[in-house]
């Protein structure tokens, strides 16, 4: 286990002690890993299915900015 | 890589066309409120996603955690209301559930489903927003001017309103495409409602040493008596960035947004719109969206540790001013000489030398700047 130290906003602590509590996870500790793991997961999946836009969209930007002189 | 958008996804809320013209058609049957500058500006960014992850205006226990803890009810930071008032006329014919056509202008410029009509505490929401309740502050005279009822609901933005500087505006997803095609990996905002001295552009340049873009945006919009007009604006800062950046470094492009002067929460909110826009770092100078002398010079500045996950990083700039001591331009935590060798550049006394038609001194101004400027008949507001 690699031990790390994070800030994090205080109102945000205190949601995740309340929250440790009422689902009975051992600890703020243990709940934070739990999310975490939840998290990445969740945005791993989002990079596996791909750009947010579509080639098209996306080549219709590029002809927009071509066309302004944002891009040669 | 580019800023994630703030709450990780890059909102998108306009109309199709194709749509548009079905509700156009049956538009009689739908209820119609006019609104304003501010809350039509707002439209639009929520729309293309400048408030990502805001969908609409807010309800009232979005705007209780928005005023007491600065953060949206998930903990996301987020300083300013944006919020939609109507008087009680429109609260009565008004219903939960309804759709509601925005109008701008007399044209139509978005779709408000309601979810919820609220009352709210004008004097909590200016003494939390403003941190004051004196009528003589900009924002709070607009807040005591606002209808009784705020409407929560999500809205669709109607692109319709045209104000000439299409071409000069980019959404937040066309400025993500930009910067990932540029090779940007890290990208500074800087804001501005002036025509650009030679302390902008120290500021601007000692950021851009260290990151890869320069991203400037001028705020179009209401402005007072006196001040530059947009186009004046846009034209000097066309002629500093041909004549004095590096080509292929900068970005500009306009942000639509009315001023709330509301200070430190304010910049939190400047920094929030840059990081949808892509950007990974955010100037903010003195007084940054201050007015009068309602807050600390550098308080807009402090607020930032309060936010360590903003997802954005500020950089904060004292003011620039040309020293003989140190031949050149300088800054106060970079400069060991008197305030007598020294040269402090003044808005107000380059605004003066440009009403007289005459080019201000060079250690403020570049010349071909204020050229440009000059060759406008009146480049100040009427
Ligand atoms: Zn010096």
């Amino acid at each position: 286990m690699r031990k790390v130290s994070i800030e994090i906003p205080e109102t945000l602590y205190r949601r995740l002690e309340a929250l440790a509590g009422r689902i009975g996870a051992g600890s703020v500790y243990e709940l934070v890993v739990d999310l975490l793991r939840e998290g990445v997961s969740r945005l791993e999946e989002d990079l596996d299915s791909g750009h947010e836009l579509s080639e098209e969209e996306v080549s219709r930007i590029r002809e927009r900015l071509r066309s302004l002189g944002y891009l040669d | 890589m580019v800023s994630r958008p703030h709450g990780g996804r890059l909102v998108r809320r306009v109309l199709p066309r194709d749509r548009l013209e079905d509700i156009l058609r049956d538009s009689r049957g739908l209820h119609q409120l006019d609104v304003d500058d501010t809350i039509y500006r707002d439209l639009e960014n929520i729309g293309y996603g400048v408030y990502s992850p805001l969908t609409g205006f807010l309800d009232s226990v979005e705007l209780e955690s928005v005023l007491l803890t600065m953060r949206l009810s998930n903990d996301l930071p987020w300083t300013i209301p944006i919020v939609l008032d109507i008087d009680e006329e429109a609260r009565r014919s008004i219903g939960i559930g309804d759709t509601v056509l925005l109008r701008y202008g007399g044209q139509p410029v978005g779709l408000l489903m309601v979810e919820e009509v609220y009352r709210y505490d004008k004097r909590l929401y200016a003494e939390k927003v403003f941190k004051t309740t004196d009528p003589a502050h900009p924002g709070v005279a607009r807040v005591m001017s606002m209808g009784d009822y705020l409407v929560g609901g999500s809205v669709e933005y109607i692109p319709m309103v045209r104000d000439g500087y299409e071409d000069y505006f980019l959404t937040p997803m066309e400025t993500r495409v930009l910067f990932r095609e540029r090779g940007w990996e890290t990208v500074v905002a800087f804001q501005t409602r002036n025509v650009p001295h030679l302390g902008h552009e120290y500021v601007q340049k000692t950021a851009l040493t260290f990151v890869d873009g320069l991203f400037i945006n001028p705020v179009i919009g209401r402005k007072k008596r006196g001040d530059f007009r947009d186009e004046v604006i846009l034209e000097a800062y066309k002629t500093l960035i041909n004549r004095f950046y590096p080509r292929g470094s900068v970005v500009m492009s306009i942000v639509r947004y009315a001023m709330r002067y509301a200070g430190p929460r304010e910049a939190i909110h400047h920094a929030v719109m840059r990081k949808n826009f892509g950007a990974t770092h955010f100037i903010v100078g003195r007084d940054h969206a201050g007015v009068g002398n309602y807050y600390g010079r550098y308080e807009a500045q402090e607020i930032f540790s309060e936010f360590p996950d903003l997802g954005i990083t500020p950089l904060f700039f004292r003011e620039f001013f040309y020293c003989r001591g140190c031949g050149g331009m300088s800054n106060e935590k970079i400069c060991p000489h008197d305030r007598d060798l020294r040269i402090y550049i003044s808005g107000t006394r380059i605004r003066e030398s440009l009403s007289r038609g005459v080019v201000p001194p060079g250690e403020m101004m570049r010349r071909e700047v204020a050229e440009t400027i000059l060759s406008f008949e009146n480049p100040f507001v009427e």
